[in-house]
């Protein structure tokens, strides 16, 4: 079931970003709020972590062409999730503060990399406005997956 | 056990250290721009599109289908923007058919096998846009194996769009001119009377959708609405290709050249159906 949630966010990642206006508040990013939404779904780290590289290196593969770049910052927001949930508590509220701080962080972390490599110029507003445009819409997602877990969890279905 | 300790800290921190080496060199080669995909990641890329492909489908489907009950409405309005233009249509066919004779003749006179404007075109379906502020780039279904190579213009009909970035056997990446880091600065021609001013587009704002057009001279007076096309010269970009309307025209902190802000004439949220274009080769 993990994986389904990650696939499944995955490839719905990709089809909201046809439809989503370029310069609208709605910049899905579905696949790192899956990730962080699934962890407490995880008896082992390891396990963990091996999930969140592959599902970046798919990301890298299919989405920005390049190799390792998100499967390294994943792996990194993965170490950030699991410290952020040894410290919070296991509820929405602080679901939804572990999802904003690891947008703020994967989009600090995503810029830093690419203007240290040439690829951008640093202008201080575009990251502020990647880091809202990204909010509205994730944690609504956060939210929809967050049900759909709970209720996973009541039933029959071996999360 | 004082010195073994500190001796495991310094290995640790050369650890660290040569890591983080290791993890941008790895970076700068992945981020590259002029980097050519490997054919397992062109193998997997175009497996992806597929699966992306199959999966948007109904999606697509659905907000077609909204797309077209909202044309029905305008329809009579439509056609009477059609008819209108089908009068003109002989005299333009005719206008075509005796500047192609033209050309052919000039052509002939100078033994020249192109000229900047000649191309080719291949239709390609967009299958995903990566929306970021610094990636602003579409992958399309159509690749090598179709005869699409990196560095080839893609437009729309209503104008120029993008460049391919990279290629992979059955989808490619295509850098949209949205891109605020657009690197390549792109010659354009702005129509005055009847002649043409040459610029390179500087910069593009997103938020008004206009490119900045830089290097015109101060003394050529340009009017507001003017057509901007590609000249064709210094980039891969064939000649005469839209890019947009001068919307604005003002001078540089200098008082020495003008700087003209110019509307694109592409929705770069409306991007379903693209063309790619080949200058044809000598």
């Amino acid at each position: 079931m993990r994986l389904i949630i990650i696939i499944v966010s995955f490839l719905l990642e990709g089809i909201v970003s046809n439809f989503v206006p370029m310069n609208s508040f709605l910049v899905p990013l579905f696949t790192l709020t899956a990730l962080i939404m699934i962890y407490p779904l995880f008896d082992e780290a390891a396990l963990y972590y091996k999930y969140t590289f592959i599902t970046g290196l798919a990301y890298d593969l299919l989405y920005t062409d390049t190799i390792l770049f998100h499967a390294i910052i994943f792996c990194f927001m993965a170490f950030l999730i699991t410290k952020l949930n040894l410290v919070l508590s296991d509820n929405f509220i602080n679901t939804l503060i572990i999802i904003g701080v690891c947008i703020l962080v994967y989009r600090v972390m995503t810029y830093s990399v690419l203007i240290l490599v040439g690829s951008v110029d640093f202008n201080i507003s575009d990251l502020i406005f990647s880091v809202l445009r990204s909010l509205i819409i994730n944690l609504i997602y956060s939210l929809i997956l967050f049900l759909i877990i709970k209720k996973g969890q009541k039933t029959k279905y071996n999360f | 056990m004082y010195n073994k300790r500190r001796f495991d800290k310094r290995y640790l921190f050369i650890l660290i250290v040569l890591a983080i080496a290791l993890v941008l060199v790895v970076l700068t080669i992945s981020l590259n721009k002029e980097r050519n995909l490997s054919p397992i990641e062109k193998g997997l890329k175009d497996m992806g599109t597929v699966v992306l492909k199959v999966v948007s489908a109904p999606f697509n489907f659905v907000i077609d289908k909204i797309d077209e009950m909202i044309e029905k409405n305008n329809v009579y309005d439509k056609y009477k923007e059609l008819k209108n233009k089908e009068e003109q249509m002989d005299s333009v066919v005719a206008q075509n058919e005796n500047l192609q004779s033209e050309i052919d003749k000039l052509k002939d006179t100078l033994d020249l096998n192109t000229v900047l404007s000649d191309k080719v075109y291949m239709n390609a379906t967009v299958v995903f846009r990566n929306i970021d502020y610094w990636y602003n780039e579409i992958t399309i279904d159509k690749g090598s194996k179709n005869g699409i190579e990196k560095g080839m213009a893609v437009v729309t009909p209503k104008g120029l769009i993008g460049q391919i970035t990279k290629v992979s056997n059955y989808s490619s990446t295509v850098k949209l001119l949205s891109n605020e880091n657009m690197s390549d600065k792109i010659s354009v021609k702005i129509k005055v009377k009847d002649d043409y001013v040459y610029g390179l587009i500087s910069m593009y704002d997103s938020k008004s959708n206009t490119y900045t057009v830089e290097g015109i001279s101060e003394n050529v007076d340009i009017e507001k609405g003017a057509d901007v096309v590609t000249t064709g010269m210094g980039t891969i970009f064939p000649s005469g290709l839209m890019v947009g309307t001068v919307k604005k025209v003002t001078t540089d902190n200098f008082d020495l050249s003008k700087v003209v802000e110019v509307k694109a004439s592409v929705d770069f949220d409306d991007l379903d159906y693209v063309t790619v274009l080949k200058r044809k080769s000598e």
